[in-house]
């Protein structure tokens, strides 16, 4: 009896098992009135896109990044993609708007990322009755292929609204064709997910290549990687995707005016990332009296370009359209070292964000003035040393104490986020001195911390070491350090504060702090929210001597890397 | 600046009930903030109307304006940032809310008039949490909507957005 009590509903329960998803935070909703469904009926169309545009928040994603790059945390982008759907099926007037947030920016999953995959994935393997052991159907092909139908029957309405079209790396690698057939009937699109062997001139990729060339005039982002010179010099002709404003470039060998030239037919052009390639050199970069000007960006990305220089760098960023433009600027492996980033950030007066990756091998020379940008507030400076020097050798210690130097002279006033790739840097800012012993009393005679400044009525204005005191470096303003050590992983982070000066007393002698808050029950589950992140925020104790305390909220520190992580490692649940 | 603008101003419902607030709650309207940037030194004595909002429906958004008068004004163009916080809404945001369905959607027509953006946003999430998760026909019902499709055009539009159902 009971045995049998337990099939039936298990069979029900499979049977018309409604498949919703638990949104129960407002599942009693209030209830609708005659007077509501009459405003409901009045809302303005901009109203209505709004509320679509909350019910689908990815319909309102317009970066230039792929769909693994661009996804959004804490929703299920196919359960968001249905509702809207759903909301288009209301009633004429929805469907007009609703139509008008859900072909803007398309975006197609593989899966659900919410319990509902399981049922799904369940109720996929029953489809095929016939054929059990088929595999079963990839939905992700499947939605292209509906969505190019539907696009290309609606040729006149939808498709001409498409701007942005993303898919799962697997469905753009493997479905050439309908993404060719897609994009045909798109005039207006500017970013698509695009197979690799697009970039290299892959032959599969031919089809799809003449399509975008033929019948996407507005595409934004492009890359070219070697092999795809020819292609690169198409733009030379100046009537192919004017309006690129996002290019990568990617161990190209191709002549420098020409590559110049084709720049020079992007009018719109703000960003390029260049990676692994001899031949941008310094001279792409300086006046010719024949070729267009280099392009003037907001952003410029260097990746293992060793025949860029300071040369280079300084003769683009002499150009005052140029200088009142970029803010971000990024070197990794270049020929612009840390010894010559002076020049260039002097000449950059709203540069925001900078990066320098290098390994040296010698220490840096010694009267080299400080750096100094009243712009900047995000500083990626991170100096290994080379694998050919010896680990007993400290090279890397004298890029570091240059960097310090630079910010305990103020040269960097608007400072907010700085890594380092030295685990000690934010000690060596603070300036955290051996304890005082508690008998030396007098301030001037012991090698003080930098943080003990003591205030001014502390030392009567006729003391002859008032002056000497003083003029001691302190840093004064609050930052962010990243520093990650060589065998690290992730970021740790510590917030560094101005000195509040405080009144100090003799017998101030804090311990060393050391953290490691958070680090032992997050070890198991690398899933978890914080796991691994390791927060300090360091503060005056009162005496004038620092103490790192736990901080309230055990946020990871958030570089863009450690976010990507965080995002990837969240979904991988359900991949 | 500090010492021109009157710190108080008076704002007039359609049903003529005049609600006095302090200048600054106002200005979480971007229509009031202009209006009275484009008044400046002008005497202000009068109340300022506002045509569209009864008495009841004012007194609610202004509710809000003063419970969030020192959050910073964000950039009109800082969508990337919305876009990561999608459903979740603020507790004191989420009980605001718990009003009845012609309340609500007066309340987002308001703050749609009155160009208060973040208050939009926040009813606008409200409604969006309500629709989640319910098929065409629930949606009709929650929200008190007339199915005005033929059963044709019915079966054509689930055709065209095949490719955004669950399967």
């Amino acid at each position: 009896m009971k045995w049998f009590r337990k099939k039936k509903s298990k069979s029900l329960g499979h049977a018309d098992a409604p498949v919703s998803i638990p949104w129960d935070a407002f599942a009693r909703s209030p209830l609708a009135s005659s007077a509501s469904g009459r405003l409901v009926a009045q809302l303005p169309p901009k109203v209505l896109q709004c509320i679509f545009a909350h019910v689908c928040p990815h319909a309102r994603d317009e970066s230039f990044e792929s769909s693994e790059g661009s996804a959004v945390e804490d929703t299920c982008p196919l359960c968001d993609l249905r509702d809207l759907a759903h909301c288009a099926r209301v009633s004429r007037r929805w469907r007009e708007v609703a139509g008008s947030v859900l072909y803007h920016s398309i975006r197609i999953d593989a899966v659900h990322y919410c319990p509902l995959e399981d049922i799904l994935a369940e109720k996929r393997k029953r489809r095929t009755k016939l054929n059990r052991n088929a595999e079963p159907e990839d939905t992700a092909r499947a939605r292209l292929i509906l969505l190019s139908r539907t696009l290309r029957e609606y040729w006149d309405t939808y498709a001409l609204r498409v701007q942005y079209l993303k898919t799962p790396y697997m469905t753009r690698e493997t479905c050439k064709p309908d993404l060719a057939r897609t994009v045909a009937v798109c005039p207006n699109l500017r970013y698509l997910d695009l197979p690799e062997g697009f970039f290299t001139d892959d032959l599969s990729c031919q089809p799809l290549r003449l399509e975008l060339q033929s019948r996407c005039p507005d595409i934004r982002k492009m890359a070219y990687k070697e092999g795809s010179e020819k292609n690169l010099e198409l733009l030379v002709t100046g009537t192919l995707w004017r309006n690129l404003e996002v290019l990568e470039l990617s161990r190209l060998n191709m002549d420098p005016s020409i590559l110049r030239q084709a720049l020079g037919r992007l009018p719109q052009l703000h960003a390029i990332k260049v990676t692994d390639m001899e031949a941008f050199n310094d001279r792409i970069l300086q006046h010719n009296d024949y070729l267009p000007p280099f392009p003037a960006l907001k952003e410029l990305l260097l990746e293992n370009v060793p025949n860029i220089t300071v040369e280079g760098m300084t003769a683009w960023l002499q150009r005052r359209d140029v200088q009142h433009t970029l803010k971000t600027l990024s070197f990794t492996e270049t020929g612009v070292h840390p010894t010559t980033l002076k020049p260039i950030l002097d000449l950059a007066p709203i540069l925001q964000n900078l990066t320098i990756v290098e390994s040296v091998s010698t220490s840096l020379p010694a009267g080299i003035p400080p750096l100094s940008s009243k712009s900047l507030r995000t500083f990626h400076y991170e100096i290994t040393a080379s694998a050919s020097t010896s680990s007993y050798n400290n090279t890397t210690s004298s890029y570091y104490n240059y960097l310090t130097s630079s910010l305990l002279s103020r040269g960097l006033p608007n400072l907010r986020e700085l890594y380092v790739r030295d685990p000690d840097f934010p000690e060596s800012l603070i300036g955290l001195a051996p304890p005082t012993a508690p008998f030396q009393s007098d301030p001037s005679h012991v090698p003080q911390p930098y943080a003990s400044s003591p205030t001014q009525n502390r030392l009567s204005s006729n003391n002859p070491f008032a002056n000497m005191v003083h003029a001691r470096p302190v840093l004064r303003q609050e930052l962010e350090v990243y520093s990650k050590g060589l065998d690290e992983m992730e970021w740790n982070f510590s917030k560094v504060e101005p000195p509040r000066g405080h009144n100090r007393s003799g017998s101030a002698s804090a311990p060393r702090p050391i953290s490691s808050y958070g680090l032992s029950d997050s070890i198991a589950k690398p899933w978890a929210a914080n796991a691994g992140a390791r927060k300090s925020i360091i503060v005056g104790n009162g005496f004038g001597g620092l103490l790192k305390v736990p901080s309230e909220d055990g946020r990871r520190p958030s570089s863009s890397a450690g976010e990507r992580g965080k995002r990837g490692s969240q979904m991988d649940m359900w991949r | 600046m500090s010492e021109g603008p009157a710190q108080t101003i008076v704002l007039q419902s359609n049903d003529n009930v005049a609600i006095t607030v302090e200048r600054k709650v106002a200005e979480r309207s971007m229509l009031i903030k202009n209006m009275l940037e484009d008044l400046a030194g002008s005497e202000l004595d009068s109340a300022i109307p506002i045509p569209n909002v009864n008495e009841s429906v004012l007194k609610k958004v202004i509710e809000w304006c003063e419970h969030h008068k020192n959050d910073p004004q964000t950039a009109a163009d800082d969508d990337s940032d919305s876009r990561k916080k999608t459903t979740d809404i603020e507790e004191w945001d989420q009980k605001f809310m718990q009003v009845d369905q012609e309340m609500l959607f007066e309340i987002i027509l308001a703050s749609n008039y009155l160009d208060i953006k973040p208050l939009l946003d926040v009813g606008c999430k409200t409604v969006a949490n309500m629709i989640k998760g319910k098929s065409p026909e629930e949606i009709r019902k929650t929200f008190n909507i007339t199915n005005d499709f033929t059963p044709e055009e019915e079966e054509q539009i689930r055709r065209e957005n095949e490719w955004a159902e669950d399967r």
